[in-house]
This record gives C-alpha cells, structure tokens and sequence, in this order.
C-alpha cells in the first residue's frame, strides 16, 4: 500500500510581528519567524503513520511518502519524517512565485501524485496560507479521485482504510475508503508529528530528500489583496487590592 | 503536630482569612515548573509532597509571628512569592507549611532622587516594571519568568534577567531590604549607595533560596528608561566556539550592550526562522542608554565582529526576540509537550571564557550517547561577563506517558551529565535558577572547601532547619 502526504513547511503565525500582521501583503519577509510544518499537515502526517503503523500490524506493508511544494526544505524537517517513519521525502521545486497560487500547487501536487499512484493521499485542509482550503480538492479532481473533506482522524481497519468526518450539522460519519482518495484533514484530536529521538535522527543522515522541477511555473499569486485581522492578547498586570478597577476588568474580560 | 493541628493553630494566631487547607490551593502553591513535573501534571499526577496548609502573611509582622511558631515547634517551611521555580525550590516537606509571600505586595516607596523603589516581597515584577516604564524608568531586570515573578523570588534565587549584561544580576540591584529570620525577629539593612561596614549582608539573603530567612521588602535601583535609543543588530556567526570568542572580545573590549544572545546553530534552525546558513548561530544585540552611548556601543561591536565569520541579520530577528521572548510562560501549563509524550526543559551553568566553549562541546556531544531517549540538545549564552559566560541548555527527551512517575529519572539523568561535563571541567553548575531540591547533591563538589560555610551560616540562622529543607545544604544525616 502507498500513502502519500502533502505538507507544507510555513511561519509560525503565533511568531510573527504584530507590525507585519498590521501590514500582511504576499512580498511581508516573514523569514524571522519559527518555522512549523503547518498544523493540519502535521495532523495528516502523524495520521498517515499511524495507518501504517496498524497495516504493518495486521502483517501488510505501507510506504509512505511526504510530499511538499515549493520554497526549501531545511534539514530540521526532514530528518524529522524520516526518524518519524517516512519512507521518502520529496520536494517540488517552483519556477515562478507560486507559494500563494492554490491551483498552480495542486496542479504539481497531483503530477507528482499521479506517478506514485497511491492508495491514500492526506492533506492538511489547507495547504498553504491564503488557499482557501481548496488545494485537496484541486488535487482530487485533477487525479479524478474521491474528495473527503474536514476529516478529523483516519485509519485502517479490518482491511480498509476509513476517515472520521465532522458534519456541519454537528455529527460524526465514518467513511470507508474502499478505493484510491484525497482526505483533507481539519482540526484533529492529535497534538502532532510524534516527536523521535536524536538518535533516530542522527542515523538519517544520508538519507536525502527527492527533488523533482515544477511541472507548472506559475507567475502571479492568486490573490490580490488580503488583510488579516491581528487580534492582541491583552495583558494587565494590577493588583488584586485595586479591587473596583480589578472589578471592572473582569467585567470587560467575561464580555469579551 | 498533625496537619489539622497545625492548621487550627496558625487560624488562631493569624486569623482563618490568612492560612488554607484546600486541597486545591495546596496543590496550587506547591508547583514546581521543573520538566518532569510539568509532564507528571500533564498526566493528571501530583508527585510533589503535600503540604499540611499555605500561610500567606499581610505584613512583616505577621509572618513574624508565624515563623515563631514554626520555629517553637520545629515545623519545616517553605517560602514561595511568584511559584515560577523550576528547581523545585518552593516544592514542600511533606506535612510543612507554604509561606506564600504574595499577598505582601505593593511598592512602598519610589525615590526619582536617589533613584531607587522599595517594593513588598509579593510585588509582580511586571506589575513593578510597569509603574516604573510610566514614570520613565526601569529596573532593568527583565527575567523570562518577568509575567509570573515577585520580588522576594528574584533575590531568594538570585535571579538575573534578559539585559544583565548592562544591569547585572538582582545582586547587583538590591539597595536594601527588609527579612524574617527563624526565630521572627525582623532584619532591616539599610539603603545606601555603598558603604564599607563589615561584610555585604545582603548578599547572606540574596540566594539564599529561602533557607536563611524569609525576605518581605526590597529596594532595588533604578534607571532611566528610553528604548527609543536602543541599538539593535543581529549576526550570522558561524559555529558556537567561534561565536563565544566573539562574545568574549565584544565584553573584553570594554562594550556593554545590555543583550549579549548566541544561539547555537540546532537552537538558531529549530526555533530562529529562515536566516542563518546552515551551521550558523544567530547572535542578538542590543544596546541601550543615552542614545550616544548606544550607537558607540553599536560602531564597536560592528567592527570587532567582522573578525569572526559574521553575516549581518539587521534588526527584525532583535524586534521578533523582544516580542516573543517570554511566551513560554504562557504554555506552561498547556501541557503541549506531554501530548506529544516528550518532557523538555533547560538547564544553566557559567564557566570562564578559557572553558565555556569545551563544557558545551562535552555536553552536547556525550548527551546523545548516554541518554537513550534524547530527543534534542542545543544551547545558547545568554549573560556575559568579562570573565566568562554562561551555557542555558535546551533539551528534550521522550518518556512513556503512561508511566510519568519514570519521567523524573530520564530528567534527572540529563541533568547529571550537564552537571558532571560542568563541574570536570571547572564550570559552575547554576548560573541563575539557583540550586532549588535537584541540584543539591553536587553542591558539595561545587562549592568544594567553603561548603563547610554554608552550614555554619545555617545553624546560625537557623537552628533548628525549618527553612527549605533539601535546598542548596544537603542533609548530612
């Protein structure tokens, strides 16, 4: 069996500047914020070795494969998903300046999906940033694949893949995966990509990432304008004999 | 005395509204922030020995009275003001009693003319900073614990904070201050810019860790407050020896910036953004004062660098590190790491600049070999000195989260090759978190002939060992 991953390395948003969240444009240098492989991959990544984890289990053989798009790919990162269980980590490299045109990453995505031809591809529901959430669907159709979307785990079970999905009504349903698909993946119970020791880390070395050209070059971002609302977490720090100005913020903070 | 007892009895002497028995507040009172608890808490455990009740003292006097009785009935007691420790200093003695500080708080005193603040042991130091910045001043005393710290917690440990480098350390601070010993009797050492009268007693308090007396006030210096003026540059240094060399000529030199951070090149990757080529630290500095001083400062440290493999960064990694330099108190109790089934921390240690650069190579080159279940290991130098610097290591392991009570041996066993490369080598095993309970078995190699000192200091003051017990004084029996 043959899962794939796509992934994408992004800022940390909780680390950029209040003054570039003020001012978010596509050309913001963003580049001295942490790096974090983004939150709803990190759900489909762990997922992905869990199912691989019970298929081997259940005596099968899985192989996994992480695949980004765009910009580079730091050692950091894919030391981390080999140690973690990766079979292959790979890298589409970009032409053009593609890193918020939603079409142009599925549309590479899916090239490089359609030569593995695997049984189950997981993505975080939204790839990138400024996507919209659309780029697992993109995928999909480009591949005439089955869609699943907003789930929040995923499995393999009595010789089946299956996704748990959240309804907008509120409710669960369990989908059988039964034949090659694209699960985007929403807000997961999971706290992440396991973490794996050092060891485990240091004996990748050698293992290097696939690099593979961009099939499609893209030149424009596919959005014009965005502006992102910086909500500020508000800190005072007053003593509790202050007592009416204390009584009156912790009137504002239950309205808030 | 039973627990009950010794509730009933403090209730009597100080009124019902100043000691609890809740279980809840206990356990609040009793946190620790050290690794393997955070990951214990996680898991829903309390390990930590419980005490019989939290007296939390209005006044000198009143924690006078409860230290008599303490005294008079040999019951073990543990200070705490802020409960940022991460040593398990304010941890308690089973069936002891938590002497919380905080409810003294409130600035007494704030002298523009001799440039000084006195201020309750129970004061937040934000709470402090932030009266001051209003008033265009500062402490320049800005620990990352900063949003849960007080001021008696930063002399007891002998704190030091992120601008120590033109600041100093707290002990480079006190003016004065105010202490409970044992026996109740109130101490007060007064203010004055220098004097020469016999030995430095406040330096028998600052430290201390709680085991000589009980501080309830301080006076701590003050300065002029203009971050406008600030210099701010950060560097690509190719390599920690090479960077901590650089360190070394930019404090040599006479220059004084007020942050002096190398971080090494797994801290710069795994937490600095997209900056440095590979192999790199990210150097961070800024300079502070009059702003002639500052860019003086800036000319110098600019020059001296391009002997040492630099690339500059300009100043938004500075801008990024101010704003989220103390974010970790927030997710302290979130439990992040435990989910992922990893405990993390840091541990600090100083050295002398002809040592420093080996203590980390040793450190970090022999903690993978020994450690099983290491999940990393880096580090950066955050204080620095014309003598030497220090090493605050970062590090992670993986433990079972099913058996949390295993956590604290995987810790513990880091901690023992930090303090063992550190002390072979001629380092000082704690730089500023103080010993706290787990670092006491190697104070005696630290401290070496003048442990001795300590303990004659203690019986002095303490006679009958109802401060901290376990902390800083192994117990010889």
């Amino acid at each position: 069996m043959k899962i794939v991953v796509c992934f994408k390395v992004v800022p940390d948003f909780e680390q950029v500047l209040k003054s570039d969240w003020e001012n978010f444009s596509s050309e913001s240098d963003l580049n001295c914020a942490k790096r974090i492989i983004n939150c709803f991959d990190e759900t489909a990544l762990e997922l992905a070795l869990r199912i691989k984890d019970d298929v081997e289990k259940d005596g099968g053989f899985a192989e996994c494969t992480a695949l980004t798009f765009a910009g580079e790919l730091k050692n950091v990162f894919s030391s981390a998903l080999f140690a973690a269980g990766f079979d292959r980590v790979e890298l589409i490299k970009d032409e053009g300046t593609c890193a918020f045109n939603s079409l142009s990453a599925a549309k590479n995505l899916a090239g490089r999906i359609k030569e593995i031809s695997p049984d189950l591809v997981l993505t975080g529901k939204q790839a990138g940033y400024a996507d919209g959430g659309v780029v697992p669907f993109y995928i999909a159709e480009r591949l005439k694949l089955r869609a699943i979307g907003e789930a929040f785990d995923a499995g393999f079970a009595e010789g089946v893949f299956f996704a748990d999905i959240r309804e907008p009504t509120g409710g669960i349903r369990r989908c059988r995966i039964d034949e090659p698909a694209v699960v985007s993946v929403g807000t997961g119970q999971i706290a992440g990509l396991r973490i794996t020791t050092l060891k485990k880390r240091l004996a990748t070395v050698g293992k290097n990432i696939d690099i593979f050209s961009g099939a499609t070059a893209c030149k424009t971002n596919s959005f014009s304008e965005i502006k992102f609302e910086y909500k500020e977490n508000r800190r005072e720090c007053k003593m509790l004999s202050e007592i009416s100005e204390f009584t009156e913020i912790l009137k504002g903070s239950i309205k808030r | 005395m039973n627990n009950e007892q010794i509730t009933a009895e403090l209730k009597k002497l100080l009124g019902n509204d100043r000691v609890s028995d809740d279980e809840k507040v206990i356990l609040e009172c009793s946190k620790d922030y050290i690794g393997f608890r955070i990951f214990e808490r996680g898991a829903g455990k309390h390990f930590a020995p419980k005490a019989a009740c939290v007296v939390s003292p209005r006044s000198a006097e009143e924690a006078s009275a409860a230290l008599r009785f303490f005294n008079a009935n040999k019951i073990d007691v543990v200070p705490k003001t802020g409960g940022s420790s991460v040593t398990l200093g304010v941890e308690p003695i089973e069936g002891g009693v938590i002497l919380d500080g905080s409810a003294m708080n409130g600035i007494v005193d704030f002298n523009e003319t001799d440039m000084w603040v006195t201020a309750r042991a129970g004061t937040p130091l934000e709470y402090l900073e932030n009266y001051l910045n209003k008033r265009g001043y500062t402490t320049g005393h800005f620990p990352q614990s900063l949003p849960m710290a007080h001021v008696g917690g930063l002399l007891a440990t002998r704190s030091i904070g992120q601008f120590s480098t033109l600041y100093g350390g707290i002990e480079d601070l006190v003016v004065g201050l105010e202490a409970v010993l044992a026996d109740g009797e109130i101490i007060k050492i007064k203010n004055s810019p220098r004097r020469s009268v016999g030995p430095d007693l406040r330096q028998i308090f600052i430290g201390s860790e709680g085991t000589l007396g009980f501080i309830t006030e301080a006076t701590l210096k003050i300065f002029r407050y203009s971050p406008e003026t600030r210099w701010m540059r950060a560097y690509g240094v190719k390599g920690m020896r090479n960077g901590l060399a650089a360190l070394r000529e930019i404090t040599v030199g006479g220059y004084r910036p007020a942050v002096v951070r190398l971080h090494d090149p797994t801290e710069t990757e795994r937490d600095l953004g997209n900056l440095a080529p590979e192999g790199y630290c990210i150097l961070i500095l800024i300079a502070e004062g009059p702003s002639a001083v500052a860019a003086a400062i800036g000319k110098g440290v600019e020059e001296i660098l391009k002997n040492y493999e630099t690339v500059d960064l300009g100043e938004k990694p500075v801008l990024h590190w101010l704003e989220h330099r103390n974010d970790v108190c927030a997710t302290l109790d979130k439990y992040k790491y435990y989910k992922l089934g990893a405990i993390a921390d840091t541990c600090e240690i100083s050295a002398p600049w002809s040592k420093i650069a080996d203590i980390y190579e040793a450190v970090t080159e022999r903690m993978p070999r020994e450690v099983e279940s290491l999940a990393s290991i880096a580090g950066h130098s955050s204080h620095s000195y014309v003598q030497g610097t220090n090493i605050y290591f970062t590090f992670g392991a993986m433990a079972d989260k099913d058996k949390p009570e295993c956590a604290r041996e995987i810790y513990m066993n880091i901690i023992r090759v930090i303090m063992e490369e550190t002390l072979a080598r001629g380092g000082s095993i704690a730089h500023h978190h103080g010993s706290g309970k787990y670092r006491t078995r190697w104070m005696p190699e630290e401290h070496g002939s003048s442990y001795g000192l300590l303990y004659r200091i203690k019986r002095a003051l303490d006679p009958n060992g109802i401060f901290n017990k376990g902390v800083i004084l192994a117990d010889k029996e």
